[in-house]
């Protein structure tokens, strides 16, 4: 039984960088496939807070079945007034509450389809569904077509539209002259292989799903603006008062630009990407911060989750009272946020650019579906950021101060045990019942899970688990299964399912030290019937003298992980036993002391654990808390000093 | 006025007279720092008492456990909030005793010379409570007036101020306006001691004390302000000196756990002991404006 235990007692986490892990035979896309090229042409006016867009929409039909429809999402009109489905949705707890102070639409004046070959053009917008019967959100607009568009045949649109834009809410308007343009143009949803559209209207928790193609936009604004768009500035001029830019990006499925006339800027080469932060006087010290997140994000995203494949990436940070556009990733293109006396102590800044540096990947690259699979894009990302942070910053990767060390790995575990028991992670962003739940368990719990799987199952199988999904499906806009298949390859098929359960059933686990026991070994007492005679024993001291007894662990929940259990021996030393994690197990001890304590996961490798107060016993607990009496004591005094008289 | 009590020439209106007051003064803040810490550490106690490395667990790098124990006794912050609360009003209001008796000290001798017993201090102490707590108020009100006045206007410019200049030059301008209102609440802080000090020297009302210190405090305003800033100074000073080495020891028990302790008991009877000094200064203050004849 002992030599059991001592087979288990190997170490946990898997020893290895895991940015070294080979990715050779992993094939990975150069480009992508493209479906939606938008051609677009958008005039600013600072003064009305407006945007006149017009271009054309040149869109293939990749599915596997004709079309007779097209979906587009008019995402603007979820600040248009309060019975649209975003401010209808009573979710709160999250970003982009209230409503906008001034209100929003988008108009479109002209959606035609030009003539092909022998078929005439065709006004589409008239015959347009802006809304379901008896709803009044206009965020989700079906489009009749005239005829069926094959399987791989292409149609061209031309488009025309007024935005008018909201006071910042929810990532996009404006805010004093800075404006941000995010979700500002008709855009059409993506088509499945299957020939299903992928069409939802704006939901408060939601975000986006679009299919890839070439975006070629030209920008028109008041000369004294700075620009920031998705994709490189390829010409530029200056007429009269208005500064005209074009910028032209293959590959990627959104667009964004922001314009503002305080914008101060600097830029760096990172990695071979030119990396540019555009941000609002004072704030420098910040984006020499995410210059300088980015010098270690960037090589390390790419050794782990393959290149970084455009030529540049721009960061915008808003100033403090358009906050509400900061946090928001684009493709190329990313905001982030904080004020500029932002503490060095506490990492915040540090923690916005490598989170949405990350979506780069986990939504940009690999496109999953952001509606119905909030976690394969927030989730991987959170856990990819956490990931990053400790691998720069170490202990203190969110903040450190005075001899306490935060990491975003325990925010992230502590957060999302909170809501484990509600919801399931691996659910639409609309099926949420509030934002706390959307937030723990989306972002926060599958970062934990993850990180769980890294600490237990070792770093270098998980960084490839996740580097092959990403590289793989580079492109790709792959869904869940995916996800575990490429779990399954790397890590075996009980961990897979381990963490289907967690993501999809609500998976939980709780640990604890039910008892200890130790005493002298004893030379057994009692009547024993030996050789044919009866001999009646007193318990005595075992001749060889020291102690014996056990530790019963027990686990409950859904989730089983193995663990280490930490003995704490009398004489102030330690042993470590690895325990398989089954539903209840009573470790033998035996030794030349008393057993004093013992610990379930002493590392927390398991960040899970549902109530990590009750992984411990100990033989005779301790009557004090000396440390934080003495702390709590000095602090108090202090803090009395100051209000007696 | 106790007729035990005789006034000291001003110039032997020192602190250094008075250790005994200092020490107790530095036990009844202990006493209710300790008062406010005990439920705190029964929380500790109770969900890493049975933990081998006891409340050190709470100093892990990483802070999994600090979190998720702060985390998990979230609801029970309300009460502990109120416990903080009630300690800090009873100390506010419980405090004018030993406060004033140390005045008391630093004022009177005995008609033989000799430092005053604790009895003798306690009971002019009390004499001095009603007038010293109508002190306390009026000048509580006026601070926080001054300070929430400052920090709506910090506010105010802070909006106004952003769209021309930017964030950063509006914040700088609502710290300054704020600074500025901490600064007035500090010498009303200021007033308020010079006349606690004239309530136990003279025996006046609160009122009469309070335009002595007006008086007294107006002429030399920045010389007084320096001679309690100076201290004040010194002992942020010592408690950045408290957090560097609290920070160093971080979870380690035993010696550097008791050196800790004792450093930072140093460090509050330190600043109890620039606290009487400063008392003494407003004292020496008020003796040498002397009691305003009645009109």
């Amino acid at each position: 039984m002992r030599a059991v235990w001592a087979l288990l007692a190997a170490p946990l986490v898997g020893a290895g960088d895991p940015t070294e892990a080979s990715f050779e035979d992993v094939r990975t896309a150069e480009h992508a496939d493209d479906v939606a090229d938008y051609t677009l042409r958008a005039n600013l006016d600072p003064v009305r807070h407006s945007v006149h867009g017009e271009g054309t929409i040149r869109w293939r039909n990749a599915s596997s079945t004709s079309v007779r429809e097209l979906w587009l999402h008019l995402y603007l009109n979820a600040f248009k007034n309060e019975r649209s489905v975003y401010l209808r949705e009573p979710v709160g707890g999250f970003r982009g509450t209230g409503t906008p102070a001034e209100w929003a639409a988008i108009d479109v004046k002209k959606l035609l389809l030009r003539a092909s070959g022998s078929e005439a053009a065709a006004d589409l917008w008239s015959g347009a569904e802006l809304h379901r019967r008896g709803d009044d959100d206009e965020t989700d607009v079906r489009v009749p077509l005239p005829r069926d568009v094959a399987p791989g045949q292409s149609i061209t649109l031309d488009v025309e539209w007024d935005d008018k834009l909201p006071t910042i809410l929810e990532r996009t308007g404006f805010s004093g002259s800075f404006h941000f343009m995010g979700q500002w143009f008709p855009k059409i949803a993506r088509l499945e292989g299957n020939g299903a559209w992928a069409h939802f209207p704006f939901h408060h928790l939601a975000e986006f799903y679009a299919d890839f193609g070439t975006y070629d936009v030209t920008l028109d604004v008041p000369s004294s603006f700075a620009i920031g768009a998705t994709g490189p500035l390829v010409e530029s001029s200056i007429r009269g008062e208005r500064r005209v830019e074009r910028h032209v990006q293959a590959d990627v499925h959104d667009f964004a630009w922001t314009a503002w006339d305080h914008f101060e800027t600097q830029s760096e080469i990172i990695d071979g990407v030119e990396v540019s932060v555009l941000f609002p006087p004072g704030y420098g010290e910040d984006a020499s911060r995410e210059l300088a997140t980015l010098r270690f994000g960037i090589p390390h995203y790419r050794a782990l989750y393959g290149p970084y494949p455009y030529r540049l990436l721009t960061l915008v940070h808003p100033p403090e009272g358009a906050g509400e556009a900061g946090g928001m990733e684009y493709p190329t293109l990313i905001t982030t946020g904080g004020p500029w006396y932002g503490p060095p102590f506490a990492r915040l800044i540090e923690l916005v650019t490598m989170h949405e540096f990350g979506h780069q990947y986990f939504y940009g690259l690999v496109a999953t579906d952001e509606v119905t699979w909030p976690f394969l894009d927030e989730g991987l990302n959170s856990y990819a950021e956490s990931e990053a942070l400790g691998a720069w910053l170490g202990a203190g990767s969110a903040a450190s101060i005075s001899g306490f060390t935060l990491s975003d790995v325990a925010v992230q575990g502590v957060f999302g045990n909170l809501s484990e028991h509600d919801e399931p992670v691996a659910q639409s962003a609309f099926q949420f019942r509030t934002g706390a739940d959307y937030s723990r368990l989306v972002y926060e719990r599958t970062a934990a899970i993850l990180e769980t799987f890294r600490r237990v199952y070792g770093e270098r199988a998980v960084s490839r688990a996740l580097g092959s999904y990403t590289r793989r499906f580079r492109f790709g806009h792959p869904g869940p299964e995916d996800l575990f298949a490429s779990f399954e390859a790397e890590l075996g098929a009980r961990p897979a399912a381990t963490l289907r359960a967690a993501l999809f059933e609500k998976g939980w686990v709780d640990y604890e030290v039910h008892g200890i026991f130790s005493k002298k070994s004893e030379a057994p007492g009692g009547i024993f019937d030996r050789a044919g005679k009866r001999e009646t024993l007193t318990p005595k001291p075992a001749p060889e003298g020291g102690y014996e007894g056990w530790v019963l662990v027990t686990r409950r929940g859904t989730l089983t992980f193995p663990v280490d259990v930490e003995l704490t021996l009398e004489d102030g030393t330690t042993q470590r036993i690895r325990w398989n994690g089954d539903e209840a197990s009573r470790i033998p001890y035996a030794g030349k002391t008393a057993l004093s304590a013992a610990v379930i996961d002493p590392d927390h490798t398991v960040l899970l654990d549902d109530d990590p107060t009750n992984n411990h016993a100990a033989a005779e607990p301790r009557p004090h808390s000396p440390r934080v009496m003495e702390r709590v004591t000095y602090w108090a005094e202090l803090l009395l000093s100051a209000f007696a008289p | 006025m106790n007729r035990d009590l005789v006034p000291l020439p001003n110039d032997a209106m020192r602190a250094r007279r008075c250790p005994t007051m200092i020490f107790l003064l530095w036990a009844w803040e202990a006493t209710l720092g300790a008062a406010v810490a005990w439920p705190v550490a029964s929380i500790v106690r109770s969900a890493y008492g049975a933990h081998p490395r006891a409340d050190a667990v709470l100093w892990e790098s990483g802070g999994f456990s600090l979190l998720d124990l702060l985390i998990r006794r979230l609801p029970e912050a309300g009460a502990l909030v109120a416990h903080v609360a009630t300690v800090i009003l009873f100390a506010a209001i419980a405090g004018l005793l030993p406060s004033a008796a140390l005045l008391v000290c630093l004022a009177f001798t005995t008609r033989e010379r000799r430092t005053l017993r604790l009895s003798v201090a306690a009971q002019a102490a009390v004499v001095a409570f009603v007038p010293g707590a109508i002190l306390l108020a009026v000048t509580l009100v006026f601070q926080g007036s001054l300070v929430v006045s400052a920090a709506t206007l910090a506010g105010l410019a802070r909006e106004g101020f952003a769209p021309t200049l930017g964030d950063q030059r509006a914040d700088l301008s609502g710290l300054l306006l704020l600074t500025v209102g901490l600064l007035l609440a500090a010498l009303a802080g200021v007033t308020h001691d010079i006349a606690r000090a004239a309530v136990v020297r003279f025996g006046a009302g609160a009122g009469e004390a309070l335009r002595l210190a007006v008086r007294a405090v107006a002429p030399g305003s920045l010389v007084l302000f320096w001679s309690w800033g100076w201290r004040a100074l010194a002992s942020l000073v010592l408690l950045a000196f408290g957090a560097l080495l609290s920070e160093r020891v971080g979870g380690r028990g035993g010696w550097a756990l008791v050196t800790l302790f004792a450093v930072h008991q140093i460090i509050v009877g330190a600043r109890v002991a620039f606290r009487a000094s400063w008392l003494a200064k407003a004292m020496r203050v008020v003796d040498h404006a002397g009691r305003p004849t009645s009109s």
